[in-house]
């Protein structure tokens, strides 16, 4: 116990020595010793600590950055998604604006109708309304786009839903008049949906690439004055009675959403 | 000559001990830098060795922890040697094998009697945040144990191989 008692004692006395001389500034030679020391070892060894930090967070902004590029790319995707749908919107918007200016200056009955669907046969050209018989939707009506510009016709109908053809669809024949001097009469027909013909117009009469080509009033269901596009070469041989023009349509039948189905009754 | 060999010794372990902690402070993040590493590796030492030269390792560890901390001079220096003094006479008494158990026994003591000297002497020098102080305490506690066990186990794999 005795020992023990010394072994506290000298312990303490050390402490409490060591104490006073920091005190006093005793220990200054030392401290510098040890710093001195410190500095070697503890300031290389930090700046291994050090490296590991740095690894540790250019880790952790290798991690971030890559969270941080995911969620742009997302942002980015979402903007794109944002900008093609305002896109899309403002393309129906300028359509529906066109038709109902042309409405304004035509007044008739008329059906505003989504596209929702296209035929998958290759030698057809029809398209699908999402409007049918009980929104008034009847066979042989003209279907239009814009200012008037005419797409096809109702070829059938159901209630809900109703079936265009196209003016490029090789079954498509519509009544037409070239906007000229001698309002030369014709046929517009397709041609498998890779063009459109005026066919059957009088050999005598001057037609010219640029010419209007409107519909003539001439086919059941179908009023006079709907644009079908417009002249872009003209064949014409001499031994035959009627010369033939090829035409550009004006709407692009490839693209269709929104139209107006103008209805007889 | 011996003694002088065996102060430098010491104090070169004393330093030794410090560095590695310092070294395990700046790369390890909370709450894994919170380990003991050098209550862990005296207490190691003194179960192995039954030396009270600990006690004088102890002595010069903290001294070194008490010139490079930032808070009152003497406080590492007491409750570091003075817990180890203890430890020593415990570990004469009352634990006296080197179980496992006897390992944890004293890391745990140790630490609990290190951390209220430590608090008690820096209770009237500082203020203390008292639930920081004691989720460091605790977290110091586990990991010290944890290590204090691991070290234990290799220890003992490694010399029964030797």
């Amino acid at each position: 116990m005795s020992k023990r008692k010394t072994t506290f004692t000298l312990i303490t006395t050390v402490i409490a020595l060591i104490i006073l001389f920091n005190f006093f500034g005793l220990l200054t030679p030392l401290k510098r010793g040890v710093f001195f020391l410190i500095d070697i070892s503890v300031g290389r060894i930090s700046g291994v600590g050090d490296y590991f930090l740095y690894k540790k967070e250019l880790h952790q902004k290798k991690v971030d950055l890559v969270l941080e590029n995911h969620q742009l790319e997302e942002k980015l995707l979402q903007n794109q998604v944002d900008t093609t749908r305002l896109e899309l919107l403002d393309e129906e918007n300028k359509n529906l604006r066109a038709q109902l200016f042309f409405f304004e200056k035509f007044p008739s009955v008329h059906i505003g109708a989504q596209v929702v669907g296209r035929t998958i046969d290759p030698l057809e050209t029809i398209i699908t309304l999402n409007k049918g018989s009980v929104d008034n939707v009847y066979i042989h009506n003209p279907v239009i786009i814009s200012s008037g510009i005419l797409i096809g016709e109702v070829i059938s109908t159901l209630p809900h839903a109703s079936m265009v053809r196209l003016i490029n669809d090789n079954t498509s024949k519509i009544g037409a008049m070239v906007i000229n001097g001698d309002k030369s009469i014709g046929l517009v027909e397709g041609g498998y949906g890779l063009g459109v013909h005026m066919n059957f117009i009088p050999q005598n009469e001057v037609v010219t690439p640029g010419d209007i080509i409107v519909t003539s009033g001439l086919t059941e269901g179908m009023p006079r004055g709907l644009i079908i596009g417009k002249v872009e070469v003209v064949e014409k041989q001499p031994h035959e009675p009627f010369q033939q023009a090829i035409l550009e349509p004006l709407a692009d039948l490839s693209h269709l959403t929104t139209v107006s189905v103008i209805s007889s009754s | 000559m011996r003694t002088v060999l065996h102060i430098l010794f010491i104090s070169l372990l004393g330093f030794g001990i410090f560095t590695s902690n310092i070294f395990l402070k700046n790369i390890l993040s909370f709450p894994f830098n919170t380990l003991n590493i050098s209550f862990v590796f005296l207490i190691l030492l003194l179960i192995s060795t039954h030396s009270g030269k600990v006690v004088w390792l102890s002595f010069i560890t903290h001294l070194l922890f008490d010139i490079y901390s930032a808070s009152t001079f003497g406080i590492f220096l007491c409750a570091g040697t003075m817990t180890m003094l203890i430890e020593y006479w415990l570990y004469q008494d009352l634990f006296t094998n080197k179980s496992v158990w006897t390992l944890i026994a004293m890391t745990a003591s140790g630490l609990v009697i290190f951390r209220i000297l430590y608090t008690l002497g820096i209770l009237f020098t500082e203020e203390i945040l008292w639930a920081d102080v004691l989720i460091f305490y605790l977290w110091e506690m586990i990991f010290s144990l944890i290590l204090a066990i691991i070290s234990y186990e290799v220890a003992k794999v490694f010399f029964n191989r030797a």
